[in-house]
């Protein structure tokens, strides 16, 4: 077991460091070397995933690192987008050069991810943190455009703030009970966390430092610009996995694993979460640009996956840790799509598209998987994990949340067969007669991704027994 | 086979056989894609007549198939109600798909048409013998999407708008709807419709979930994608009209009201206003449109709305009309949207104002017309007729004497806009030129659907043995005058 986890961070770390001397002996090489790292670490979850149900904890390096569900959910989301998106980038990043560079700031990447999930400290979850931030910085302005650039400034200096933010809650932290360590921490703050009102400033903190990770309404600017200009490889990790790990989870960690879900920090979610999905619905339907479209719609879904925790009930819970693995799944799906649309056409501006599926039938068909999934329109996966949390906020007898989560899954349609009607379903423009499918590495990322979106809601049951209760009943434990 | 491992069958041959389709496509067998849904389809439907025995004699299979705990559960029941609308549906489906391989011309989208038309009729297998709420939403949904890309076959830009208003209006409907699922499993705390059975819904619940019901069948106000979906091909607007969709907001109803969850009495009167309304004004609406695809849209709503009426009136006779209903608008309006498709091809307009004296170039797409409207308006001894004397009869037997007579006033009426669109398009002189009679399995379709449109009058005790013992299946709600009113 303890080998396993070994694996989970060395592998990418390894292979992040000997990248520039193994891209030397070629191209294939170094698209060989970044798949089979990515492979191991995707089969190491697996492998982990028999044991979702227990615990394993051990000392390694100083630090505390475990292995509980809700890691092993959030390593399966981290690894199976990563491989994916290594595997599409093998085709990908061919324009933009420089694919050693690339490779290794991708893995350096899923490294910080796995790191955050896996150690039980907060001083260590702030270092793997920013190990995944700074990868993410240079990667976004990896285009070394103006946007791309001013992107990754921006996407910068608002993290800094929220590194700022989560920083100074730990020092609050470490001065009040003098203790880092989340099993030390939650013994310590039994009882009194309520009452404390320097233990309450650093809550405080942490909603709105990781709220900004995570890109939640009112602390969102940044996303709209890094993840368009970012290569669309990076857009996915970023929509689909960054986010999530870097807010969601450590919000989760923190609120029900150290501070015992504290009801007004839950409100306060459901409001964020609420604000969020409405927000990023309505600004979604005014864009044109694909990705930035996409980019807002991954705010309003995150608005969802907050509301589902923000609620705190058992269906909401699962429903929120469901929908982490279902948007991980169809929005990096869509970002895919839109890097191999922007590939071919070599624009993102919608308006110029129209009737792309008669060319690009591949892109064209899993876009569908990907906007159905989405809209929660069943057998697919997003379905599912939309009905537990409007199960959640019903049994939890929140009738106005429950309403306007249905509601916005109206709109989310709404605008996502709009993208669809100007891009992909329609008459060819004559523009495009020329136009090919994506190269075959690209092709076989989305079609993996859509395949799984279907079949994570046809077997909803064996993915809700076997990798989400697990997580969700670590979570409802530390209740 | 046992009626489980058939009913099994019947939604899988088609739900999952329709992957092979695209996978045909893909091998540049586009000729072949046809061949097979018309075999995939087929099968469904013959197999659905192995049901018919057991059912009529009352027999009721239920099994499940366990998913997820207590919550969502594959259970499949095999009664009366889901043998007759399974048998109608695949067969109207199996006769539409017929008819396409002399319709749909052969090029890209031919192999994507041929999947989800089989897609299509799986989903609506599914949906009449599934009996747990999610799986019925789910094969409700599986519907909705298959409809959005076969309204938007042809591709026009304002064609694909009225396919996303059509997925977004059912959507919409279906979300609400699902959450007024969502509150009665918070108050009865399970999505099984047998262990609903008697248990009153309340207020707000029954709105959300009409709003689904109302939306999927069309009728006023959220009827405008229905018309609209007009622009599909003819054998697609054939398919949502008479065989599968509309018809699933009906059966939708049927399964979750009168052999579930009971209404409270207060409501039944005002949801048989609001089918009349509807009926009525929608009846109006055709009166004046000149758009062939778009009169007979509009006619089928007011033929819903009749149904409706029919499951409203909460009487055993008025269930029995809304059962034969189904069927005999199923064949009816199926044979008029394909004669609507032969016309089409023939003229290559859809406005019947520019038609007119068509009956000697095309008389048996004409007999087969005057056939099927004449069943749609309720002549005798047509089909339609008795389904319509059935529905009155029981809303008369509910005591809804006025409202009865609105309904044999929204008779009269479609009597006159069917007669007047015949005239309009078969008799007086031609205008226009290259007509022509359709292809021979076009043809041939069109005349099946009439006679049957005939002999479903002529041999109405079997359907009518089916529906009876779908009625005495029904939850009874109060005990006023017994079981047979």
């Amino acid at each position: 077991m303890e080998g396993l986890v070994g694996t989970l961070f060395l592998t990418p770390l390894v292979g992040a460091l000997l990248m520039p001397w193994v891209s030397k002996l070629g191209r294939r090489a170094a698209d060989a070397f970044v798949t089979l790292a990515m492979v191991v670490t995707v089969v190491t979850c697996l492998l982990l995933l028999p044991g979702a149900a227990s615990t394993c904890t051990f000392e390694w390096l100083g630090a505390h690192v475990e292995v509980d569900g809700l890691s092993l959910l959030f390593l399966v989301v981290v690894n199976g987008v990563g491989l994916c998106c290594a595997v599409y980038s093998i085709d990908y990043i061919g324009h933009y050069g420089g694919r050693a560079k690339f490779f290794s700031l991708l893995l350096l990447m899923v490294m910080g991810l796995n790191g955050m999930v896996l150690v039980r400290d907060l001083f260590s979850l702030y270092l793997f943190l920013e190990v995944a931030s700074v990868a993410a910085y240079v990667l976004v302005a990896y285009n070394l455009e103006f946007d791309g650039i001013e992107a990754s400034l921006k996407y910068l200096l608002l993290s800094v703030v929220a590194t700022g933010m989560v920083l100074i809650g730990i020092s609050l932290i470490l001065a009040t009970t003098g203790t880092l360590g989340f099993a030390g921490l939650r013994a310590a703050l039994a009882g009194g966390a309520a009452s404390n009102p320097v233990l309450m400033l650093a809550a405080g903190l942490f909603v709105a430092g990781f709220g900004l990770k995570a890109a939640v309404v009112p602390f969102h600017a940044w996303l709209p610009d890094a993840h368009p200009s970012a290569p669309a490889p990076i857009s996915a990790m970023l929509s689909g996995v960054v986010i999530k790990v870097a807010g969601v989870y450590a919000l989760v960690r923190l609120f029900f694993g150290v501070y015992a879900a504290p009801p007004h920090v839950l409100r306060a979610l459901l409001i964020l979460g609420l604000l969020s999905m409405v927000v990023g619905a309505v600004v979604a339907y005014f864009q044109t640009d694909f990705k930035r479209l996409l980019a807002y719609s991954s705010i309003s879904q995150i608005g969802y996956i907050l509301i589902g925790l923000g609620i705190g009930n058992w269906f909401g819970i699962v429903g929120a840790l469901f929908h982490v693995l279902n948007h991980a799944i169809f929005k990096s799906l869509l970002f895919l799509n839109s890097g191999a649309v922007q590939y071919r056409t070599g624009t993102r501006d919608i308006r110029e598209m129209g009737g792309l599926e008669n060319r690009m039938r591949v892109t064209g068909v899993t876009s569908v998987f990907g906007t159905l999934s989405i809209a929660g329109v069943p057998p697919f996966g997003g379905f599912f994990s939309k009905l537990f949390i409007i199960l959640g906020a019903v049994a939890a007898k929140q009738w106005v949340v429950a309403f306007l989560t249905v509601f916005f899954s109206i709109f989310t349609l709404g605008y996502f067969l709009y993208l669809q009607r100007r891009v992909f379903f329609g008459k060819l423009n004559e523009k495009w007669n020329e136009l090919k499918e994506a190269p075959a590495a690209m092709s076989v990322a989305v079609v993996v991704l859509a395949a799984t979106t279907l079949l994570v809601g046809v077997f909803f049951d064996s993915v809700l027994r076997g990798l989400i209760e697990p997580a969700a009943r670590v979570l409802v434990g530390g209740n | 086979m046992d009626l489980q491992t058939t009913a099994l069958a019947i939604i899988a041959v088609p739900l999952l056989g329709s992957f092979l389709i695209p996978v045909v496509g893909w091998m540049r067998k586009g000729k072949l894609t046809g061949y097979l849904a018309v075999a995939l389809i087929g099968a469904a439907h013959l197999m659905t007549w192995t049901l018919l025995g057991p059912a009529r004699a009352g027999q009721v299979t239920s099994f499940k198939i366990p998913f997820y705990g207590d919550l969502i559960n594959l259970s499949l029941t095999i009664d009366a109600l889901a043998a007759f609308m399974a048998f109608t549906s695949s067969l109207i489906a199996t006769l539409i798909a017929i008819y396409s391989l002399g319709y749909i011309e052969h090029g890209d989208h031919e192999p994507e048409y041929y999947f989800i038309v089989t897609l299509f009729l799986g989903a609506m297998m599914g949906l009449v013998f599934s009996t747990n709420i999610i799986f019925l939403y789910t094969f409700w949904e599986i519907s909705a999407l298959a409809c959005w890309r076969l309204i938007g076959y042809f591709r026009e830009p304002d064609y694909i708008w009225k396919a996303d208003k059509a997925f977004l209006v059912t959507f919409g409907g279906a979300v609400l709807m699902l959450l007024g699922f969502v509150l009665v499993y918070a108050q009865y705390g399970t999505f099984e419709i047998a262990d609903l059975r008697g248990k009153t819904v309340s207020a707000v619940a029954l709105v959300l979930i009409l709003a689904g019901v109302f939306s999927k069948s069309a009728s006023v106000p959220l009827h405008t994608w229905l018309p609209d979906a007009g622009v599909a091909p003819s054998t697609i607007t054939s398919l949502l009209h008479a065989a599968i969709l509309v018809k699933i907001g009906l059966y939708g109803f049927a399964r979750l009201f009168c052999n579930g969850l009971s209404i409270p009495p207060q409501w039944h009167k005002w949801l048989l206003a609001v089918a009349l309304g509807s009926a009525f004004v929608s009846a109006c609406a055709a009166l004046q449109e000149t758009n062939i695809k778009r009169l007979l849209a509009f006619s089928t709503v007011s033929q819903i709305g009749y149904t409706f009426l029919g499951l409203f009136a909460f009487t055993a006779t008025g269930y029995v009309g809304a059962l034969l209903y189904i069927m005999a608008h199923g064949l009816a309006k199926g044979g008029l949207f394909l004669c609507a498709g032969i016309i089409e091809h023939g003229t290559h307009t859809k406005d019947m104002t520019k038609m007119g004296g068509l009956f000697k170039k095309m008389p048996v797409t004409a007999v087969a017309y005057l056939v099927c409207a004449l069943s749609i308006a309720g002549i005798p001894p047509m089909a339609g007729f008795f389904s319509k004397y059935f529905v009155i009869q029981g809303m008369v037997n509910g005591g809804y004497h006025y409202l009865a007579v609105g309904a044999i006033l929204t008779a009269v009426l479609t009597l006159l806009y069917m007669l007047r669109s015949f005239h309009t398009i078969f008799l007086g002189q031609p205008r226009g030129e290259s007509h022509h009679e359709g292809a021979p399995v076009m043809v041939t379709v069109v005349a099946i659907l009439a006679v049957m449109t005939v002999l479903a009058g002529f041999f109405l005790p079997m359907p009518f043995a089916l529906a009876k013992v779908a009625a005495a299946q029904r939850t009874i709600f109060y005990t006023l005058a017994g079981l047979w009113r």
